[in-house]
């Protein structure tokens, strides 16, 4: 019977005017996206070219001053090597480059910067992340490959299931169908097993032309964004399987399949994410700023026995040199330190609760394959929020780093010479793309698609024929 | 005549198990939205106000200290939030609320809600306007798609006709039938919203409303006509299905994509960098020794006509310090205007796609008149701005006038801090919303027009 | 061959079909005759088990139909009224498809021979079956059947809505299957030509077999007067 189906279903798709003419806009569509993606990446790569290349002529610029001194030659410029001017004006560039597998879904990278000056009188506390952006852009989104595959795809798969079954028993040929020896629910489920292998064939031939056109290289992390969207894809053809077979006509079949996208991909991820921010508030942001000045008045107030406690923290800084040794500068990181220390309690809030709405996120999401893919597509791309969150973390506890590195300088009041500037930690940032967890993605969704379909072939001879 | 045929629809749509369906749901889903944009809507102006009640407090609590000292204390500029946010709130997920006012540099808005969130915000919020724009344009649909179809298929119509009903009024009619109920409900939406609401202008609530209908009357008009030149009812929800996606989802990607490949903005690294090399070039308030310093102490010593700047009637320390200020004003200036420019060239290319999609003008002008589209944020930006300068002058001048060169440790009296008034934001008003709107409403209208034309065409193919 | 014992069927209330008891041998050719919603499509659709029986049951060659609905459905073959096939697909392809699910696998030119049989004419053979007539399409149906080999034919007024001649076409099709020891039990309409095609009558009435006789005992107007009586009653 497979084969006569495969036989059979080849013969229909080649003659059915709209299947193909959908194929052929579905070819359109993934290749913009695929151009978009590229496009984005290009402007996000040369941005951060750019903005590395601006950073390398500064540090080459203090080299020369170093190589200068060090040959005991004077340099007009010799105060650059003061750690306090090294520290904030040379500073360190963070940088988070975008992957390859980036230009098939921005996900959240048009939302966070990429290139971000570290410096030490930075406040971690109230450091932006945020890019420069059109608000109006972030909110209608960008039209990538995720997109089309996330919402696009659905659709065409319901214009091409969705009577399946009703229509041949709307026509009466059912009947016709069902005096032969065969299971009529699982010969309608080759049929739809048969037509998710051509789309998949097709989305294959056009995914791997959008990948090759934006050049995106092949990796453990493209197969499994493939894997992915083969989940997604049974899952909707599995839920139009079972409609086929609960529906009694194909315009009402129509019309529960569109409301389940509806639903599905429109609906309930907003009201997850509603609920997230209802269950898990937010603390007020601007409440925040208050307290930081708040706890920076009261420390100023108190400034001496603030950098006496520093200092009875930190031995290893006490420089021999008296009392008076200690200006401006020794005093604002001492009192830098104990605010961060006293605000880390408040800062936390705001880490706990996003991670209590990203876990809250996580079991929930379950409910929408939309954003099962959509999740599991952004994470193999390297723009998911929690590479978003690895970028801070790494930026912050780097900066905690640089600022370490300057201290003894400051506190000693010692220029930097050749030698310490090759010593200074180095910003490496990588994200980290974890194929894993992903892979728990594609089990929910087929596991979805299996149970559905368990349940549509129990239902073989219980449903009306005629 | 019309109007048999238009109660005949509303008694069938009415009695239709898929309208108490489809209106459960939407009534349900707005009833939430709105409460839910209610709770939310209270929670944040309660925060702002109270932490723009603590930074004044904050600002006054300093107490007499040196004029520059307190301007580098700072204060924030926090932006109110306008009633109708709780209709639409627009952009405001992506903008700041707060910008922080400080000595020698203009600051970004910061805060942006959405960063606070998970990725999963950016499938957008259950809020009113959520409602108004993807669902109930799909209830249209879904109620009006056979409107024409289910005669042609039931061979109503040749019947219909032969009574002596000319197509045009018969049209009409399913028009109005289909267009009543959805017109209704709108209504009803606006008129909770408002009671939840409280405080309003009545111009905007009532000018949103009327756009609202006339984006519905588009979708109306466009389903009639699709339902009249398809032959089956199948075919026509698939057709509708497909516009509606193109309209409210595809488009508006398409335009921004595009919009930010035509005309980029430059990254907030870039950005900031070329203010600094900027600033770098020109007078530092607090570096007396630059050649910029050097050239306008020769300038106000020769205005003056003295020798000293101990001479003069005032601390020039401060005077420079002013000086340096309006400088770096000048360039946070020019920098935010090519900002702005940028900003204008998208909108233009926005409002060129806006063409494609009835979508764009409505959804840019329910933001706008709810103060929570991206020109009331510049606006915003603009004026925390100006009032930053007005404070450093103030600031400044004080210092200038009351000490004198040297005196850095010239403390000003407390009351000086309460001279520098609060930060108030007023938004557009009505007319200057509308004229900023003029180009949407005119796409919105002709958006109009063209379907009902398009439905005379379509009534003469039945 | 085919036999209903005692066969009910209730949709709530209706009695759709009240107590039948009939048997059908091999070469015969049984017509049941009736009103519209008399019970004649609800006796073949329990046959072809798309319905299930009430009470009592119904039996092809031994076998059960519901509890061997596969078994069945091999000795099968079903025309309805109105025979849809795929539009997009040729009559030889349709033929092909269908005779495949049952199980069959024959070479194009023995399929060309079914067709043939069938009294389909040539050149329609490879044109879409969109383009056919509804004769045509009936004509398929037969050259399923004979596809088959299907011991037991279920036709559901097949002639209605066909033109004299393929009316005729079609009830010589018939016999020519019935002398190779076909069941056929046929509902229709046309008292013609089940005086003339078929072996037995069966007159039936709200569910309930009123009347069986064989076609040798009756002339033509009796068989009208007694249906016709039947009806008024």
């Amino acid at each position: 019977m497979v084969n006569l189906n495969i036989r059979h279903e080849l013969k229909l798709l080649s003659r059915n005017f709209w299947f193909v003419s959908l194929s052929l806009v579905l070819v359109l569509l993934c290749l913009y996206a695929g151009h978009n993606g590229l496009k984005h990446y290009e402007r996000r790569t040369a941005d951060q070219q750019e903005a590395l290349a601006a950073q390398q002529a500064k540090e080459q610029l203090i080299k020369e001053v170093a190589l200068t001194l060090s040959k005991g030659e004077e340099h007009p410029n010799a105060y650059r090597l003061s750690p306090m001017n090294l520290a904030i004006s040379t500073g360190r560039l963070g940088t988070m480059p975008a992957t390859q597998m980036s230009k098939l879904a921005i996900g959240q990278s048009d939302l966070y910067t990429h290139q971000l000056k570290i410096a030490l009188n930075e406040d971690l506390a109230t450091l932006s992340f945020n890019e420069l952006n059109n608000p109006v852009q972030l909110l209608f989104g960008n039209f990538d490959l995720a997109f089309v595959l996330t919402y696009l795809v659905p659709l065409i798969i319901i214009a091409f299931t969705y009577n399946l079954r009703t229509r041949e028993l709307e026509s009466g040929r059912l009947k016709l169908l069902a005096s032969n020896p065969i299971k009529i629910n699982l010969w309608l489920l080759q049929r739809f097993i048969i037509r998710y292998f051509f789309l998949l064939l097709i989305l294959t031939a056009i995914l791997l032309a959008t990948v090759l056109i934006a050049r995106t290289g092949f990796s453990m992390q493209l197969l499994v964004f493939f894997l992915l969207t083969y989940a997604y894809l049974a899952f909707w053809f599995a839920i139009s399987y079972l409609a086929n077979l609960l529906g009694r006509s194909s315009a009402r079949n129509a019309v529960s399949m569109l409301s389940l996208w509806i639903l599905l991909v429109l609906v309930v991820p907003t009201v997850i994410n509603q609920a997230a921010n209802t269950v898990y508030p937010m603390p007020s942001r601007v409440k925040l700023l208050n307290e930081i000045r708040q706890t920076k008045k009261e420390l100023s107030k108190e400034q001496n026995k603030v950098l006496d406690e520093y200092l009875r923290n930190h031995p290893e800084l006490i420089s021999n040199k008296g009392e008076n040794a200690y200006g401006y500068w020794q005093g604002y990181f001492a009192s830098q330190e104990l605010t961060e220390k006293r605000l880390a309690p408040l800062i936390e809030r705001f880490d706990a609760q996003l991670a209590k709405q990203q876990r809250w996120v996580n079991a929930w999401g379950i409910l929408s394959p939309a954003v099962m893919f959509h999740d599991g597509a952004t994470r193999l791309a390297g723009t998911s929020s929690a590479h978003y969150e690895q970028f801070k973390d790494y930026v912050r506890s780097f900066s905690l780093n640089w600022r370490a590195h300057f201290m003894p300088f400051v506190f000693k009041n010692e220029m930097l010479g050749l030698q310490e500037l090759d010593n200074l930690p180095e910003f490496q940032f990588r994200s980290r793309s974890r194929t894993a967890g992903v892979f728990m993605n594609i089990s929910v969704l087929l596991v979805f698609s299996a149970l559905t379909v368990i349940w549509g072939l129990a239902l073989e001879g219980k449903r009306q024929l005629i | 005549m019309v109007f048999l045929v238009a109660a005949k629809e509303i008694k069938e749509i009415v009695r239709s198990g898929q309208f108490k369906w489809m209106l459960g749901i939407v009534v349900l889903l707005s009833m939430v939205a709105t409460y839910i944009s209610h709770v939310h809507w209270q929670e944040k102006n309660r925060q702002r106000i109270e932490a723009a009640n603590q930074a004044r407090e904050l600002w006054l609590a300093q107490g007499s200290t040196n004029p520059h000292n307190a301007a580098h204390y700072g204060t924030f500029a926090f932006k109110p939030q306008f009633p109708l946010a709780l209709i639409d709130p627009g952009v405001e997920k992506y903008t700041g609320v707060s910008i922080f006012l400080e000595a020698h540099s203009r600051n970004e808005a910061d805060h942006v809600a959405a960063a606070d969130q998970t990725g999963l915000s950016r499938f957008g919020d259950l809020t009113p306007d959520f409602v108004l724009l993807f669902i109930v344009p799909l209830m249209i649909i879904a109620l009006g798609h056979q409107s024409v179809t289910k005669e042609k298929e039931q061979g109503t119509l040749k019947i219909i006709k032969t009574q002596g009903i000319s197509n045009r009024q018969l049209i009409a009619g399913k028009w109005l039938g289909n267009y009543l109920p959805v017109a209704m409900l709108t209504t009803c939406l606006f008129v909770v919203a408002a009671l939840f609401i409280g405080e309003f202008d009545w111009k905007f609530l009532a000018t949103l409303w009327l756009v609202y209908l006339a984006y519905f009357a588009i979708v109306n008009s466009i389903t009639l006509v699709v339902s009249s030149l398809t032959n089956s009812s199948g075919i026509s929800l698939v057709t509708l299905l497909a516009i509606w996606i193109c309209s409210c989802l595809a488009v508006p990607k398409i335009a921004s994509s595009y919009t930010n490949e035509k005309h980029p903005y430059p990254t907030r690294q870039e950005f900031e960098a070329a203010i600094a090399e900027d600033k770098k070039k020109g007078l530092d308030g607090h570096d007396p020794w630059s050649e910029a310093s050097k050239k306008l102490e020769r300038e106000t010593l020769e205005a003056y006509q003295v020798n000293k700047l101990e001479d003069l009637p005032f601390n020039f320390d401060a005077f420079r310090m002013q000086k340096g200020e309006e400088h770096e004003a000048e360039i946070y200036f020019k920098h935010n205007e090519r900002l702005k420019e940028v900003h204008k060239e998208q909108t233009t290319v926005y409002q060129k796609l806006a063409v494609l999609s009835p979508f764009l003008p409505t959804r840019f002008m329910s933001m706008s008149l709810a103060h929570t589209d991206y020109s009331t944020h510049w606006h915003f930006a603009d004026e925390a701005e100006k009032h930053r300068i007005k404070m450093q002058e103030i600031l400044n001048t004080n210092f200038a006038e009351n000490s004198r060169l040297g005196e850095w440790g010239y403390k000003a009296d407390a009351s000086l801090l309460s001279e520098i008034p609060e930060f108030h934001f007023e938004a557009l008003d009505f007319n200057e919303v509308m004229s900023a709107n003029s180009s949407n409403l005119g796409i919105l209208t002709a958006w109009l027009l063209a379907s009902f034309g398009l439905l005379i065409f379509a009534s003469t193919r039945i | 061959m085919l036999h209903a014992v005692n066969l009910t069927k209730k949709y709530q209330e209706h009695l759709a079909l009240d107590d039948l008891n009939l048997s059908i041998e091999p070469g015969d050719i049984y017509c049941l005759l009736g009103a519209n919603g008399a019970g004649k499509s609800t006796t073949i659709n329990l046959f072809l088990n798309f319905i299930a029986p009430t009470s009592g049951k119904a039996v092809i060659d031994k076998f059960e139909v519901t509890e061997n609905p596969q078994a069945t459905r091999k000795l099968i073959a079903y025309i309805p009224e109105n025979l849809v096939l795929y539009n997009e697909l040729s009559g030889l392809e349709n033929l092909e498809y269908f005779v495949g699910l049952a199980g069959m696998k024959y070479h194009q030119e023995q399929l060309v021979g079914f067709l043939k049989e069938a009294g389909l004419q040539v050149e329609a053979y490879k044109k879409r079956v969109k383009a056919y007539s509804k004769g045509m399409r009936q004509k398929v149906g037969v050259a399923m059947a004979i596809a088959k080999r299907a011991k037991v034919l279920l036709l559901d007024e097949p002639t209605s809505g066909l033109d004299p001649k393929a009316s005729n076409e079609f009830s010589e099709l018939l016999l020519r299957l019935s002398k190779q020891n076909v069941a056929t039990l046929m509902a229709t309409h046309d008292l013609f030509r089940a005086k003339e095609t078929g072996t037995n009558i069966g007159i039936m009435k709200s569910g309930k077999l009123v009347e069986q006789l064989s076609t040798e005992e009756i002339n033509h107007s009796d068989l009208e007067k007694l249906y016709l009586n039947h009806m008024s009653n």
